[in-house]
């Protein structure tokens, strides 16, 4: 088991956002966590991140409390957040290697991966300009890479292909695909049905902070009654009634 | 649109208060008490060495007149200064700007910019003039009226002052802008603008300079000329005249001086230079869209871009990356730059003092000695303060500007304890170099016996140590991910609260300094002062490693 998430609630003050949600993610698993705006997927990643303190239950990443062995459980971690932005000044390749250095990475293993990365959505020559006057599109991929520079187990993605060009959203879906196969788990949080229908293997349905409903497409749209072959678009519209 | 802007800054001060409107209040009031403080400090100070000096009816008229110059240029220098900062972000990409650029009242940026930072200006009038004529009244013949009329005078300065930075400006701009039409190479002319408006600001500051520490104050009043009986104003009036401060100076020494009539002449020529600023001014920024639009192409760096193949370059590890990474925060942000050069001015201000003391003090008084101790322990605060000044924009709310970049740090497998530890070694070491290397050319203007230096620099380091520490140590226990702007981030109710301690930490130091010196060198206060420093800072590292453990980085206030 990659993830497991026992019992979660968090709370701000008097307003519970999260209720007792619990989900697990083995390893090859692209496990899609879908619903309204508001309903709390993003504090679920931020949670999963060590971003926010659970108010009860348990995170595990390969076994690893969240909350107790911080560090052993994030270094298995790769998170692409929906707004990545970065310190002013800094540029998409020191960003890569300061990332790196956070998960402890030699400088010859960072160069060497980094070069690796920055072929797949072919970045070259563009590395060395600031963050911030990248392009959105662009600013993802780097954010992408960055996750992935360390060879994390576990992918947490917010919203994955925004601002990506329909070319580079390709990439991207063929490169989670690929992380999953080769024995990592993915939670994939987006308002993209398109990309879930592409790419994951389960899919979560969360609304006002509860998780009403997970599995395969197939059973969801069986537990709803509606016809086996159901896209994704009627069982959310079926879901969010 | 000038009048939506203005109910809009209106209105968000009643929208601060909205939220935590207890501790808002608390601390509004607090900055309230701060500032009454200052002004009444100030007014005492005044009213003192208005005492003192009409003790010496030689000196009396031309000390007061020279005293009003170099006040009256002071308030001119901070002013423009600060206008000049500001005045540089009217060609700042911002969010806001692209809505108010695309809309069809574009002309009114400049204008809102130049008022907005007029407003902003008018702090030296309120804690620095309004404190002091209030105590100089007290020792000269000021009444009400004549306190209005000099009041008039100041706030017609400020505004000249800022109207002329910006004309400055302006000019520089369309300069550098011309300069590049030719080639189109437009993306490095925010660069330039930087690097002109750094060398004005050094250019200025050395003019103010030679003003100031150049004065043998015995010549300058011709104390040697025995065949006179009053203290010459002549002299005076030559070195000041062509500065913008002269004609405030000479309405408000004009009420001294017995020469009321010519205070509508003083006033009429203040007025009439302030005309040209305004209308030069709407002569400039006449072309303000289109500089706008050419300075979009670059940015303030993009002259020193990097190429570096890796990060961290010098050091290694996570915290070596860490440490960098601050560094690299400061340096490639020239909003930071220049507001470190703006405290490089005052600073300058300070030393200007030194060379004026050295060369007057220790030429003319038999007490060398004792003025020395009471000169260094001073140096001492004023270190520690100016250092302080640092620490509240960059220090203090070193944890609140991550609320952005949370997301790199917060899910790296680097422990929050193990990042502060990293923060405070930078910010530590940095301040620490930069204090006690202040304290060096402060104590070599001084002439400061070698053999008291390495206790002087010593208890400089521990202080910078302290004040680092408590900084930091505030604003990790009360962060505000709310926003990363370091000024809205200082002024909050912890920021105050480092101001105070710092203030009475800094003004305790000193006056132990002083007692150890005093008493013979005399190493027991001293030694138990820096012993309560040290526990004072591990008090402080405990707490924060306790706060450190529950944080949670969610962006609300």
């Amino acid at each position: 088991m990659v993830l497991e998430v026992k019992n979660l609630t968090k709370a701000f003050g008097e307003n519970e956002v999260i209720k007792n949600v619990s989900f697990q993610i083995k390893e090859g698993e692209i496990f899609a966590l879908i619903g309204p705006n508001g309903s709390g997927k993003t504090t679920i990643i931020k949670l999963i991140a060590g971003l926010l303190r659970p108010t009860s239950g348990q995170i595990f990443i390969e076994g690893y409390d969240v909350v107790k062995n911080p560090v052993e459980a994030k270094s298995r971690i790769g998170y692409i957040p929906d707004e990545p932005i970065i310190w002013q000044g800094m540029t998409g390749l020191e960003f890569l290697h300061f990332s790196g250095a956070l998960y402890k990475m030699s400088e010859e293993e960072r160069t060497r991966n980094i070069k690796k990365l920055l072929s797949i959505f072919n970045l070259f020559g563009i590395q060395n300009n600031y963050f911030e006057d990248y392009s959105r599109g662009n600013k993802q991929k780097f954010a992408i890479l960055g996750a992935l520079l360390h060879k994390p187990k576990l992918l947490l993605i917010d919203e994955p292909i925004v601002g990506l060009d329909p070319q580079s959203a390709q990439i991207a879906q063929d490169l989670f695909r690929d992380f999953a196969q080769k024995g990592g788990a993915i939670l994939l949080v987006t308002h993209t049905l398109e990309v879930v229908e592409a790419v994951a293997t389960k899919i979560g349905f969360i609304k006002n902070g509860k998780l009403l409903i997970q599995g395969f497409q197939k059973d969801i749209a069986n537990f709803l009654k509606l016809k086996s072959r159901a896209t994704l678009q009627e069982i959310y519209a079926s879901l969010n009634k | 649109m000038l009048l939506f802007l203005w109910q809009y800054h209106v209105r968000s001060l009643g929208r601060y208060f909205k939220t935590r409107p207890a501790a808002k209040t608390i601390t509004f009031s607090l900055f309230v008490l701060l500032f009454i403080s200052m002004g009444v400090g100030i007014s005492i100070f005044f009213e003192k060495a208005f005492w003192f000096i009409k003790g010496f009816p030689y000196l009396e008229k031309a000390l007061i007149f020279y005293v009003f110059e170099l006040f009256f240029l002071l308030v001119s220098y901070l002013v423009f200064l600060s206008a000049l900062l500001s005045g540089l972000f009217i060609f700042w990409r911002r969010n806001f700007d692209n809505y108010f650029m695309a809309g069809p009242a574009f002309g009114a940026m400049p204008w809102y910019v130049l008022m907005k930072t007029t407003i902003l200006s008018f702090w030296p009038l309120v804690v620095l003039a309004i404190p002091a004529l209030l105590g100089i009244s007290k020792v000269v013949d000021f009444d009400l009226g004549s306190i209005f009329v000099i009041l008039l005078a100041v706030l017609l300065l400020i505004i000249l002052v800022v109207a002329l930075a910006f004309d400055i400006l302006f000019l520089l701009v369309r300069l550098l802008v011309l300069a590049n039409l030719r080639s189109h190479h437009f993306g490095s002319v925010l660069s330039q603008i930087f690097l002109g408006l750094v060398i004005l600001m050094l250019v200025i500051s050395y003019f103010v300079w030679l003003k100031f520490a150049n004065t043998d104050l015995s010549s300058f009043f011709d104390i040697q000329n025995l065949n006179i009986e009053k203290a010459d104003i002549a002299k005076i009036d030559d070195n000041f005249k062509w500065l913008p401060s002269h004609l405030a100076a000479q309405i408000a020494f004009s009420f001294i001086g017995g020469v009321q009539g010519r205070i509508l002449i003083y006033f009429i020529k203040l007025f009439i230079w302030f005309t040209i600023e305004i209308f030069i001014f709407w002569l400039m920024s006449k072309p303000y869209l289109l500089i706008w639009q050419v300075l979009q192409e670059g940015r303030f760096v993009n002259k020193i871009k990097p190429n570096f193949k890796s990060f961290p370059r010098f050091l290694k590890g996570q915290i070596g990356a860490i440490f960098e990474k601050e560094m690299m925060v400061i340096l490639r942000n020239p909003r930071h730059l220049l507001w470190s050069l703006f405290l490089v001015c005052l600073w300058f201000i300070q030393i200007m003092l030194n060379f004026v003391i050295r060369k007057n003090i220790q030429t003319h008084s038999s007490d060398i000695d004792g003025v020395l101790k009471i000169v260094q322990a001073a140096q001492l605060v004023v270190v520690v303060y100016f250092i302080s000044a640092f620490i509240l924009r960059f220090v203090f709310p070193a944890f609140s500007t991550e609320r952005n970049t949370a997301w790199i740090l917060g899910s790296s497998p680097i422990k929050l304890s193990k990042i502060f530890g990293a923060k405070l070694l930078f910010f530590s070491g940095a301040l620490i170099l930069l204090g006690v290397g202040l304290s060096i050319v402060n104590s070599f203007v001084l002439s400061v016996p070698a053999f008291n230096l390495p206790v002087f620099l010593g208890t400089t380091a521990v202080m910078i140590f302290f004040a680092v520490v408590f900084g930091l140590s505030l604003g990790t226990i009360f962060p505000n991910f709310g926003t990363d702007d370091p000024e809205i981030l200082s002024t909050s109710l912890p920021g105050l609260g480092f101001v105070l301690g710092t203030l009475i930490y800094g003004g305790l130091g000193a006056t132990v300094y002083y007692y150890y010196w005093l008493n013979g060198i005399d190493f027991r206060s001293l030694a138990v002062f820096i012993v309560v420093s040290f526990l004072g800072s591990l008090v402080f590292l405990a707490l924060s490693f306790r706060f450190l453990k529950n944080i949670e980085f969610k962006k609300s206030s």
